[in-house]
């Protein structure tokens, strides 16, 4: 009788797990029964109108904000001093939801359920339009008269804006401006300054000096202190945008070049105001040749194809890299050294430009981003008072609201001198590093961040000035590297080989997600990622223009031309209307 | 029985035995390495393969519990485990033991209809738009319902109730007994292992989801599974992250995921898998057996 | 007569009812969506305004790409060879443990061998990566170490080794489950045959030869025609982790070509038409596979 009462007492344990998840889960329920459809549980909807001009509706509204990445500790915007600001004033709250799948493919997925947020942050244009289309954006034209703030800080871009939907009414902001000064930083090839010790502090630049330098970087770092084999150069190839975007991205170091956001088949050539074709260019096979010699001389990490961010990330965080592009070591990486006890390993950024760019000489041209079209907010048929959310926008659109928004609290994040510049306090530096920090800085860009220098000379980020920016990102090691390079600031080479390059209209050029040429288009994208690493592992240099030949043939019977003629007319276009 | 004990035979055994310690190396020794990563310091271990923690910490997991989201995830997981298996339980083994009747009212019909269904399925988007429909996104049923029935399950349970002497079914008939009751009280109980052995890899399946909440339950951090939790909580620089040159390096730097974290993670899920399957063991592969072999 | 005969099975239908319910709702009705296959969907109108343009999509997948091709052998070879590799490692497997004589050992064997059954592919690709990378994973390091190798095999990434990678992958995880099915058939091979082989004077190598294995044959030969049906499924956790632009020549498998099409790039009816020519061509097999070993075995499932 042993085993029947071994099964009772089995069966009591069974059920009283059942009953206690039955109450777990319906107390989970319990809580969202208020929320499964876009039911307002604690909001009154649309009820501004009625309640007067003088008396706008301030009753609790909490707004869930779903986003891609999944590292914000911050649950609640009231959680933040910024966030309390905002509820004083407008009485909303945001409440953080990191989602860490495909996020095009949730933005699709949601889109065909009719299960999109209050607001939503999209990122490729085809996207954006079929949310338009589909009519679960909201036009925003009828907002805009009580928006003036808004509409004087995006005056030039509104038309733009409008022009993205075919119906020609404004349904979306997009975040991030940008212009040379503020977004100045180390670009290209991060590497340790322990290895430029060792070889005397060369100024490398060309790809030649750094094929050398790296050739006897390894010879003179073969192992990590902890006897891992080092690596001569990581790269995130693996990631989906790797291959597309940054094998060939040589290009945007010389002059003339510029990216265009999206990867498509195309980049844009400023000295002839015109789309060109991205794998033809003279820079882009200088690019794919220099990987080409990285990888033959064993420099170029054999996973560096299938290596996505974290994995590049934790070779950068063991020190094994020896250098790294594009994927650059930043503070965060340099701290872990430190922490582990190898300061001497730490990273700097350093430039690289192929040989002809280094002939030409000309200025790197730094696109300076009117428009920015990776980076799109809408306000979705689901929201419940779409009229406070635009007067929330409005209000971020100020300067005051800038400010704030990036630089926090008067007198306690920043000072002001008697000439009105703002400097950045001690306590501004602690929360900037502090991973915990509960100011919110620039937790709320999705309402509006521009980061181009304001009317009065400054950007509205205090951490751009000059003088500063390095204090936040570099250490005392760091910095050391960099003066014996000779360099004042750690971005003092791009201060004067770079210049800014005005995008107008060019990143809003896009092509008919429908039409066949958007489909070549997306072939042609193909096409390259899929010859990119044969091109990147050819044997030699015979080997390589062999393959170079082959592959632009192949690529020519896709007919590329038809693409570029198409995004210059609809350039043209453009132009005649936005001039 | 005696064997004819042959040199061959005593080479063939060493060998055999050499081959089953490999096997054990190739299943146990990932899991090991795993749970050594999670105890070690992170820069000590790029690229290395461990036998022991280096650098013995638990920062990983402190790490991970601090944050408040694990807790209501394990809850979360815990109820959509043995709420969602208990009801499959019930319901695929109720319609088992109907499609084992041969005299019952439309049988054929009855059997193909859940048999055709192994062999297509209607696709993600009309799946989503149907469960929307019905108001299951952003619910805890939305775990629990739609994957109640599993044709497979129930094949496996019909297989098994043949196995059972059919005297034991007639003689319950004869004193009175009616479908239900004999059911319930006579071939359900005599189900255990079968029981068993389903429940268990359907307990599993709900103790390992996330994909079901990715998509229906992503804007509802109340009904975050234990995986789901994690797997957020953890991501790196997206693609995002990585284009918008409008970033301040102070930005950036926030929001790196360490490895060890992921990989601790990783143990969490998975230890109390390995915890729990071998009390089980015994009747889950008593199930199997006979659940599988017949059919 | 069938009214009375439903009254007195009326507990039986009740016990049918949720399950038939479940069934109708999230199998059944989500069919309709196959309608998606013949019209051109845009997801603002919804499925009963988007316009028909019958087979246009099917026309679409065979005669404007070659992609079928490639997509067919890979999705065809992988799943075959899965398939046969699982099934003969779980049968070797199987055997083998059969032949220990101690019980304490083999309990510990078999239970070991089922951990990787338990474990989601994303977590094993993480497991992949550690080891099998090409500068750092074990299996280089080793192989670099003993000079076998000067330079690591790049096993993630290129497309050479994409079909054994997923395919021993799939079996390390598999084999434990897999071998239950062939120790039950052991367990039920009639001992006489083998009392008559120890009469003959047969070793127990000589045994296993001539008699447990053919014994397990037709269970082998069962369980690879039930499988044959799902041959064009593939096991889409597997293929999403491990799929990349490297190795997709080889790689990428129907299942993640219709993913790709249907989520990523919302192009549901392109996805939902290449579905159902997979469903189609799944069925075929299954029905053509039964009736071949019907004929020549006179077993089969149908």
């Amino acid at each position: 009788m042993k085993g029947a009462k071994l099964k009772k007492k089995l069966i009591a344990l069974l059920v009283a797990c059942f009953a206690l998840s039955l109450i777990v889960a319906c107390t989970n329920n319990g809580g969202n029964s208020g929320q499964t459809t876009a039911n307002p549980e604690s909001t009154p909807s649309g009820s501004s109108g009625t309640t007067g001009e003088n008396q706008p509706d301030r009753s609790p509204y909490t707004i869930k904000y779903m986003y891609p990445g999944g590292t914000n500790k911050i649950k609640l915007s009231d959680e933040t001093e910024i966030g309390q600001i905002i509820k004083e004033k407008f009485n909303i709250v945001f409440e953080f939801i990191p989602y860490a799948g495909n996020w095009e493919e949730k933005v699709n997925l949601m889109l065909a359920g009719g299960d999109y947020p209050e607001i939503l942050w999209i990122q490729y244009n085809p996207s954006l339009q079929k949310y338009i289309q589909a009519g679960a954006a909201l036009p925003l034209d009828d907002y805009l008269a009580d928006s003036p703030n808004f509409a004087k800080r995006y005056a030039e871009q509104i038309p733009i804006w409008r022009s993205i939907a075919a119906d020609q009414k404004l349904y979306n902001w997009q975040n991030g401006q940008s212009d040379f000064m503020n977004n100045i930083r180390g670009f290209d090839i991060g590497t340790r300054i322990d290895v430029l010790e060792k070889q005397g502090y060369p100024n490398l630049v060309s790809e030649d000096e750094w094929i050398a330098y790296l050739k006897q970087a390894m010879q003179d770092f073969p192992t990590t202190p902890s006897g891992q084999k080092t690596i001569g150069m990581v790269a995130p190839f693996g990631e989906p945008w790797g291959m597309a975007g940054i094998a060939g991205i040589m290009y945007e170091k010389g002059g003339r070049y510029t990216g265009v956001a999206g990867n498509g088949a195309v980049i844009f050539d400023h000295s002839n105001d015109q789309f060109v074709d991205y794998l033809k260019n003279e820079y882009v096979k200088e690019s794919f040749q220099f990987f080409n010699k990285l990888y033959r001389e064993g420099i170029l990490d054999r996973e560096s194809f299938t290596d996505k961010s974290p994995q590049v990330e934790e070779k950068l965080d063991s020190g094994r890299a020896l250098s790294s592009w594009y994927q650059l070591p930043g503070y965060g990486t340099n701290l872990k050294l430190i922490e582990s006890g190898h300061p001497e390993m730490q990273y700097i950024t350093l430039p690289v430009r192929s040989n002809t760019q280094v002939e030409r000489n000309e200025k790197r041209l730094i696109m300076e981003l009117d428009l920015v079209p990776f980076n799109n907010m809408i306000i979705t048929k689901n929201a419940k008072d779409p009229k406070r959310i635009m007067e929330l926008v409005d209000w971020a659109s100020t300067d005051e609201a800038q400010i704030l928004l990036q630089s926090g609290i008067k007198d306690k994040h920043y000072t002001v001198d008697a000439n009105g510049v703002r400097t950045p306090t001690d306590l501004y530096t602690s929360e900037a590093q502090n991973p915990d920090s509960k100011v919110g800085l620039f937790l709320f860009n999705f309402l509006g961040y521009d980061s181009r220098t304001g009317e009065d000379g400054q950007a509205y980020s205090v951490s751009s000035n000059l003088e500063y920016r390095d204090k936040l990102s570099q250490t005392e090691e760091t910095m050391n590297a960099f003066k014996q390079l000779g360099w004042e600031t750690s971005f003092d080479y791009w201060l004067e080989t770079a210049e800014g390059a005005k995008s107008g209209v060019v990143p809003s050029i896009k092509l008919d997600p429908d039409s066949a040429l958007s489909q070549t288009d997306q072939k042609l994208v193909e096409f390259r990622v899929k010859n990119t690493a044969k091109l990147i592992m050819a044997k030699d240099d015979a080997d390589f223009d062999k393959l170079w030949g082959e592959v632009l043939q192949e690529y020519e019977k896709l007919k590329p031309q038809t693409v570029i003629d198409e995004y210059n007319r609809l350039y043209q276009e453009a132009l005649q209307i936005f001039k | 029985m005696h064997y004819k004990v042959s040199p061959g035979d005593r080479v063939f055994d060493f060998i055999n035995y050499l081959i089953m310690i490999l096997v054990f190396i190739v299943m146990v020794f990932p899991f090991l390495h795993l749970i050594n990563y999670s105890l070690s310091n992170p820069s000590l271990v790029s690229g290395k393969f461990l036998f022991y923690p280096k650098q013995f910490n638990l920062d990983s997991y402190r790490a991970i519990f601090a944050n408040p989201d694990v807790l209501n995830g394990i809850y979360i997981s815990l109820a959509r485990t043995i709420i969602g298996t208990s009801f499959m339980a019930i319901v695929t083994s109720m319609a088992a033991y109907v499609i084992t009747r041969d005299d019952m009212v439309g049988i054929k019909f009855i059997r193909r209809y859940f048999v055709f269904t192994m062999y297509f399925s209607g696709g993600i988007i009309p799946t989503y738009i149907l469960i929307k429909s019905l108001g299951l996104v952003g619910t805890f049923w939305v775990y629990v319902i739609p994957s109640a029935v599993s044709v497979f399950n129930m094949i496996l349970i019909k297989t098994y109730i043949e196995g059972i002497p059919k005297e034991l079914e007639e003689s319950a008939l004869i004193d009175g007994a009616n479908d239900a009751y004999l059911f319930a009280r006579i071939i359900l109980p005599l189900c255990l292992p079968v029981m068993a052995a389903i429940s268990l890899f359907a307990g599993i399946g709900q103790w390992n989801a996330f994909i079901d909440t990715q998509f229906y339950n992503a804007m509802h951090p109340e009904l975050f599974p234990l995986q789901y939790v994690l797997y957020n909580s953890f991501q790196t620089i997206t693609s995002v992250e990585q284009f918008t040159n409008s970033m301040s390096g102070a930005e950036k730097f926030r929001m790196l995921t360490p490895q060890s974290l992921k990989i601790a993670m990783t143990v969490i899920t998975v230890l109390p898998i390995m915890l729990v399957y071998p009390f089980l063991q015994k009747y889950f592969m008593k199930g199997l057996l006979l659940g599988a072999v017949k059919g | 007569m069938l009214q009375r005969k439903l009254y007195r099975q009326r507990y039986l239908f009740l016990m049918l009812a949720p399950a038939f319910l479940l069934v109708l709702i999230f199998n059944y009705v989500p069919l309709v969506g196959w309608m998606l296959a013949f019209k051109r969907y845009q997801v603002g109108l919804g499925f009963w305004a988007s316009e028909w343009v019958g087979l246009e999509q099917f026309k679409r997948f065979f005669m404007q790409s070659t992609d079928y091709v490639y997509l067919l052998q890979n999705t065809l070879s992988i799943n075959f060879m899965m398939i046969i590799t699982n099934l003969t490692l779980g049968l070797l497997f199987a055997v083998l443990l059969n032949e220990i004589r101690r019980r304490f050992f083999v309990k510990i064997i078999q239970t070991v061998s089922f951990f990787p059954f338990f474990i989601s592919w994303v977590i094993i690709y993480s497991i992949a990566n550690t080891f099998l990378s090409s500068s750092s994973g074990l299996l280089n390091e080793l192989l670099m170490k003993w000079g076998i190798l000067s330079e690591g095999l790049n096993i993630l990434g290129e497309s050479k080794y994409a079909w054994p990678l997923v395919i021993l992958l799939e079996a390390w995880k598999s084999v434990g489950y897999i071998s239950i099915i062939f120790i039950a058939a052991i367990s039920a091979i009639p001992g006489e045959q083998y009392e008559a082989a120890d009469i003959d004077g047969a070793t127990r190598v000589q045994k296993l030869k001539f008699i447990t294995i053919p014994n397990l044959m037709p269970t082998f030969v069962v369980i690879l025609i039930l499988n044959s049906g799902w041959i064009l499924n593939s096991n889409f956790e597997l293929f999403y982790m491990f799929t990349n632009a490297t190795n997709w020549e080889k790689m990428e498998v129907l299942d993640m070509y219709i993913y790709k099409f249907g989520l990523q790039q919302l192009n549901y009816s392109y996805a939902s038409a290449v579905g159902i020519v997979k469903t189609i061509v799944s069925i075929a097999i299954l029905l053509s596979v039964n009736a071949f070993s019907k004929k020549m075995t006179g077993k089969s499932i149908f």
